[in-house]
């Protein structure tokens, strides 16, 4: 019935001037349609074209073999057609292994619908590639929107990434705000501990020093010249002890006030600061009284700095509204070598001994006319 | 020489005043209808190659303007591509991606999908978007500053599915 209705169609269309091709078709189409009615036997079938077998087998061997032939043989060579499919074939082999293994660099050069979609399929790749790469280097408002299911995961990837990204970025912001926060923090800590430094300084200094001449005061004076005494008697060293004693120090007070005698104190303080050693020892004991501690100093020097200072002080003036007040001090110098005999005791009860001693010499040194130096 | 006919982007008009009823759309038909019409009687009249040469340079100029009144000035390229594509697309000029970009050595491949031109065409022995190759060519000097030859290397109309375009730096 099949090959009935063939036979009608091909015939109407081939009517009323059938070409003598068509006629030999309608004549075959008519003796099939007689075979299958059982008016005539069946058709012969017809033998394929020579050579027509060794081509599909060529040409399947490129669509499905691993190794397949890679030139035509010279039996087929001479057909035009079959060499372009065959090259064709071959593209087309060539493009969907390399990209099976993502290879994209191959050069598609054939043309024609199948091998468009390879090349498609290559430039989907590389626009993914490129994307990716685009991604990769922080861009992430790439959108693929080809492939489907993929355009779809690549696409909530990049967005997921995008915010995650973002989140981090908030949370470095956070983090460099506190870190800001807790180094402002640090810095008026170490302000605040400086400024607490610098005050606890000041206050040992001030515990320490005379506030007017700037030289120890007796309490830190003794505590010093206990340690030094110690440190010679230990050594077996030689130490000297000089007190000095302004001259009618009142005077001057009750002839210019108070400040001139300030003045004057603290020019003493300067003059004895100018005349003595860094490891010497100077302080001032109380009013116009004060004392020097040399180390490692014998009698005679000592006198000698006691008389440079006497001299010092002898040339020193300071100005009271204009006129000069002129000032002078006495001295007394005594020796730890001296007394060889006292060493025994302990050093504070040895100090107390030295000032002692110094004192009688200062006090000689008044008695005797003021403005010098006695050694005891 | 005396000009009638120097381009202005003025002389896009105003389309929503001019057209309120039909808008800014037209059927493809009659673009390509222009265009190919155009084509072969510029063709009988000045032969196949000049041909080629005036509609890349028409394209060149297109681009360049684009770029300028569409675009506007873009300084990164990432963000130009972006741009580029998102007006090509909303416009239905084309779908635009990036095969390769090497800015240092200017050198790039493009792709354009659905392309105005050709996309849909029957199969060719010759590539045809030879405007579109002007069009790449202005956008991308434009943006770079720098003189490019574009190449069509596959087309639709030599049974490729997509259009796909070598831009080189020159000179």
């Amino acid at each position: 019935m099949e090959k009935l209705r063939i036979l009608s169609r091909e015939l109407e269309s081939a009517l009323p001037d059938p070409s003598a091709e068509q006629l030999e078709h309608l004549a075959y189409l008519a003796s099939c349609v007689a075979a299958e009615a059982g008016m005539l036997p069946a058709a012969p079938i017809i033998s394929a074209p020579e050579g027509l077998q060794e081509a599909i087998d060529l040409l399947d061997s490129v669509v499905m073999a691993n190794h397949p032939a890679e030139e035509i043989p010279d039996t087929l060579a001479g057909n035009q057609s079959l060499r372009n499919l065959f090259t064709t074939l071959w593209t087309i082999r060539i493009a969907s292994l390399a990209l099976a293994a993502g290879d994209l660099s191959v050069d598609i050069r054939a043309k024609g619908s199948l091998i468009g979609a390879l090349k498609a399929l290559q430039a989907h790749f590389k626009h993914l590639t490129w994307q990716t790469q685009r991604v990769a280097a922080g861009d992430f408002t790439q959108r693929v929107d080809f492939m489907g299911e993929f355009a779809i995961a690549f696409n909530a990837m990049a967005e997921r990434l995008a915010s995650s990204v973002d989140a981090l970025k908030q949370k470095e912001a956070e983090l460099t705000a506190k870190n800001q926060e807790l180094e402002k923090e640090i810095q008026n800590r170490l302000r605040v501990e400086r400024a607490l430094r610098e005050s606890e300084k000041r206050y040992r200094e001030m515990a320490i020093t005379d506030h007017l001449t700037g030289l120890y005061n007796r309490r830190h004076f003794y505590v010093l010249a206990e340690n030094e005494l110690k440190r010679t008697l230990r050594r077996g060293h030689s130490l000297a002890l000089i007190m000095l004693d302004l001259d009618q120090f009142k005077k001057i007070n009750d002839n210019y006030g108070h400040d001139v005698g300030d003045k004057v104190l603290m020019e003493v303080g300067r003059v004895l600061v100018s005349h003595v050693r860094s490891m010497d020892i100077c302080a001032r004991l109380g009013g116009e009284e004060f004392v020097l501690l040399l180390p490692e100093t014998k009698s005679t020097k000592a006198v000698d700095v006691a008389e440079r200072v006497r001299l010092a002080l002898a040339h020193t003036c300071v100005t009271n509204c204009g006129k000069m007040v002129n000032f002078t001090a006495s001295l007394g110098v005594t020796c730890l070598d001296c007394h060889r005999d006292q060493q025994e005791d302990a050093p504070k009860a040895l100090l107390e001994s030295l000032i002692k001693q110094a004192d009688e010499a200062l006090y000689a040194s008044k008695k005797a006319g003021r403005n010098r130096v006695t050694a005891f | 020489m005396e000009r009638k006919y120097q381009f202005s982007w003025d002389l896009l008009g105003d389309i929503a005043q001019g057209r309120p009823n039909l808008g800014h759309n037209t059927r493809l038909e009659v673009y390509r209808l222009m265009q190919f019409c155009i084509r072969d009687v510029l063709e009988q009249n000045l032969g196949k190659e000049k041909t080629d040469n005036l509609f890349y340079e028409a394209g060149y100029l297109a681009g360049g303007e684009f770029y300028k009144n569409v675009l506007g000035q873009q300084h990164d390229f990432n963000e130009f591509v972006r741009s580029l594509q998102k007006a090509l697309k909303e416009m239905g000029i084309g779908i635009l991606r990036v095969e390769k970009a090497d800015l240092d050595a200017g050198s790039f491949v493009v792709t354009v999908s659905e392309d105005l031109d050709c996309s849909g065409l029957p199969e060719l022995d010759y590539e045809i978007c030879v405007y579109d190759e002007g069009f790449i060519a202005g956008l991308m000097e434009s943006f770079t500053g720098r003189k490019f030859k574009v190449e069509e290397v596959d087309c639709w109309c030599t049974g490729d599915r997509t259009c796909r375009f070598t831009a080189e730096v020159v000179g």
